[in-house]
């Protein structure tokens, strides 16, 4: 695992990312399942209504109280979780071979400590980790796995992956088991619509699904003077920036992330925004305990709990 | 050091160079490219924005605009190769007594010089003024008669020699003649405006001896201008015609150019000279009708002088009687008449001559002018035969003048010892837009184009990395 990663382990070591919600069947783990009795661990006892499993019945208390109670148990699973990762030519904004030595960290290196931070948290609760990075070489697949050093080869893989090109996470989504936890993690300049609706359909089908937003700090504290602003992934786009032209700029740009957030959240998934400058162990630890929102100007983040 | 044919072209391209100057700062163009992900919130418009900044930028490119610019300006204006020398070319106009020992006078010239020598140039006879660094070829004899015949002679060398040697910054007059020296101050006056420098007059105290033998003694002169009662100026084309150097004429002359209203009183003829000539400014003499019409030429002396005449009197049938035609216009009609007064001769010339025209000087003018310097009665050439005792020993009180005064510039200017300026007798080659050497344009022309060349590939086009 890349070193630079070290500190950002280290103020995770610990923590623990529960499932929001039952999960579904799987292997045993640590997740509160929807499956109940099958385990053998008890949890309470349950007035017998018609319809139960007689099988469920405490037979022992029936014949000393005489009285019908359904033994209940928790089943605790398995909650495979999936990275699907945007690595197309925005997320390598800024440039990191112009920038200053002080300056804050990329959008693609925000999204590599976000990665790596969340699947350590993730395998640390026993989950298979797993990994889909779209770039403009392809999908890189990474299979999720609960083995010692899968963690490890995802920061090595990303750590080797250079951005470029136009990338579609859609179709990675559907791609992930229904019973998976799935983070997004893009500048959501991509294909946006689809990947909100497929989002949709796989949490609709049970699965858990975070986005995670990257915004760099260059995106919002555009620079003054005037510039022909090109969209590295689309060079026709070309607009003037000018200072006069910035206030409108941040206007568009703003409700662009309030509806990305809104639109996120009406299809059952969680939605934070990770600014470039923001503490990336606090970050992941928002992300993972579902804190409903943080100041952004603090905190860097804004969190939202998946639509009920 | 480089001149122009036209500076103010080069004035106009040094504008138009300020002006790329100032668009630097103020032009609108495409501003530098950002690579923002985000770029499609920005607004849609013109790509193209202004960026002023009081920061020049891309000086490179701002020198070679303005660099190429000015060669291209340059090139055009027809720049001109100067040499810094300051160096000064010698016109000499020596009188012929003084062919026989060019290098005494030599000395004679090098000796009150101060100035380093470039060229010696010597002057020769009028038709062939010298060229540059050559021999006299050519010694005039006038000068001995009046000054002022070299003066005509030095202008043409002057504006041989500035032609032929473009890298003489000026040029210094020496006329050198045996003593005494006689002029007439009116027309020295008018001949030494046409010298813009200073004239240094040398005499020879060894002409006498060394001059070769000249039948024309030192007397005074047989031809005077009598003015009275008119203002002509001292640029007088006829005065300037009758004083360029000619054979010595046999008999004493005087020319009125007066305006005289009846013959009556025109004193009849000067008494005391054998031909007057009646030449008035208007060109009317008394008696001949005035017309106004013009003529192709002037015909005297079996020479015609052509040009666009304007023809202002005829002389009238009665008016002819005792007469003899002397010059005629080119329809036949007489132009100037002579009427013999006992041993004397009167002539009447109606030609009209504008001022400060040079139809008078030409070489085809001597027709006329033979005619009217001529013996009573006859048309015969007047140096020829002419009897040279005789000459008068009436002396024009004009004719005195000393050496000083000569030398200073009669119009006021305060020339000192400067040389003349060659520029000042190139005006013709000015007037020419071609390069000297011929090279320098397309040479300036290249290295505009090369300098566009460079600009062109240094462009920036640069795309700003955040």
């Amino acid at each position: 695992m890349t070193a630079s990663y070290g500190p950002l382990l280290d103020a995770l070591r610990g923590v623990r990312w529960p499932a929001r919600r039952a999960v579904g069947a799987a292997l045993p783990g640590a997740h509160r399942s929807r499956q109940r009795g099958t385990s053998g661990e008890f949890t309470e006892y349950r007035l017998y209504r018609q319809g139960d499993d007689p099988k469920q019945l405490d037979w022992k208390l029936l014949g000393r109280s005489d009285r019908a109670f359904v033994r209940l148990t928790d089943d605790r699973a398995l909650v495979p979780t999936w990275f699907i990762i945007d690595a197309s030519l925005s997320m390598a904004f800024p440039d990191v071979r112009s920038a200053l030595p002080t300056a804050p960290p990329n959008k693609w290196q925000t999204t590599c400590a976000l990665a790596v931070g969340l699947g350590t948290v993730a395998g640390a609760s026993g989950d298979p980790v797993g990994a889909m990075i779209a770039s403009a070489e392809g999908t890189t697949r990474l299979v999720a796995r609960t083995r010692r050093g899968t963690i490890g080869e995802m920061a090595r893989t990303l750590d080797a992956l250079r951005c470029g090109g136009t990338a579609e996470l859609a179709p990675l989504l559907t791609m992930t088991p229904t019973t998976a936890r799935v983070v997004v993690i893009s500048d959501l300049l991509g294909d946006l619509d689809a990947l909100v609706r497929a989002t949709a359909q796989r949490t609709a089908a049970g699965a858990i699904v975070e986005c995670v937003h990257v915004v760099a700090m260059e995106e919002l504290s555009l620079p003054s003077g005037a510039y022909l602003a090109r969209d590295p992934e689309q060079v026709q786009v070309a607009r003037v920036l000018q200072p006069r032209a910035i206030a409108a700029y941040c206007e568009r740009f703003a409700s662009f992330r309030t509806d990305a957030a809104r639109r996120w959240r009406g299809a059952g998934a969680g939605y934070t925004e990770v600014r470039t400058d923001a503490p990336l162990p606090r970050i992941v630890r928002q992300i993972v305990s579902g804190q409903s929102r943080i100041d952004a100007h603090h905190a860097g983040a804004v969190s939202t709990e998946p639509a009920r | 050091m480089i001149a122009f044919a036209l500076p103010w072209l080069f004035a106009l391209g040094a504008v138009a160079s300020l002006g790329v100057v100032a668009l630097h700062f103020l032009s609108v163009r495409q501003p530098p490219e950002l690579l923002l992900p985000t770029a499609r919130f920005l607004d849609e418009g013109q790509v193209r924005a202004v960026s002023s900044s009081a920061q020049p930028s891309d000086l490179l490119l701002l020198m070679l605009r303005v660099l190429a610019l000015l060669l291209a300006c340059a090139a055009l204006a027809g720049p001109r190769w100067v040499s810094r020398s300051n160096s000064t070319a010698r016109i000499v106009v020596a009188d012929v007594a003084l062919r026989g020992d060019s290098v005494a006078l030599r000395r004679l010239v090098d000796s009150t010089a101060a100035q380093v020598v470039v060229r010696f140039v010597w002057s020769g006879a009028s038709g062939d003024s010298g060229g540059a660094a050559s021999d006299a070829v050519g010694w005039p004899r006038g000068i001995r008669v009046d000054l002022t015949a070299a003066l005509p002679m030095a202008v043409r060398a002057a504006a041989s020699v500035a032609t032929a040697m473009p890298d003489i910054d000026s040029l210094s007059l020496y006329v050198v003649t045996p003593t005494p020296v006689r002029v007439s101050a009116d027309a020295w006056r008018a001949w030494r405006t046409t010298w813009p420098g200073a004239v240094h007059l040398r005499t020879s105290p060894t002409t006498a001896r060394d001059g070769p033998t000249d039948s024309i003694g030192l007397s005074a002169p047989r031809l005077r201008f009598d003015t009275s009662g008119v203002d002509v100026r001292v640029d007088d084309p006829v005065r300037a015609a009758f004083n360029l150097p000619a054979a010595e004429p046999a008999q004493s002359i005087v020319v009125r150019r007066g305006e005289i209203v009846s013959r009556g009183e025109t004193s009849t003829a000067d008494p005391s000279a054998d031909v007057t000539i009646v030449w008035p400014v208007s060109g009317v003499p008394p008696g001949w009708r005035p017309v106004s019409d013009s003529s192709g030429a002037v015909v005297a002396h079996g020479v015609a002088l052509v040009a666009s005449w304007q023809r202002t009197a005829i002389p009238p049938a009665d008016g002819m009687r005792g007469a003899r035609a002397i010059a005629w216009w080119g329809d036949g009609t007489p132009a100037a008449l002579e009427y013999r007064i006992g041993a004397q001769c009167l002539r009447e010339v109606g030609i009209a001559v504008a001022p400060s025209s040079d139809l008078l000087l030409d070489a085809n003018a001597r027709g006329v002018l033979s005619a009217l310097r001529a013996p009573c009665g006859e048309l015969a050439a007047a140096a020829a035969t002419a009897a040279r005792e005789g000459v008068s020993a009436r002396v024009n009180d004009s004719l005195s003048a000393s050496v000083t005064d000569l030398e200073r510039d009669p119009m006021g200017a305060s020339v000192g010892d400067a040389a003349a300026p060659a520029a000042y007798f190139r005006a013709d080659s000015a007037s020419r837009i071609g390069s000297m050497p011929r090279w320098l344009t397309p040479v300036l022309l290249a290295l505009a184009l090369l300098l566009l060349l460079a600009e062109w590939f240094l462009r920036d086009r640069a795309v700003v990395h955040l």
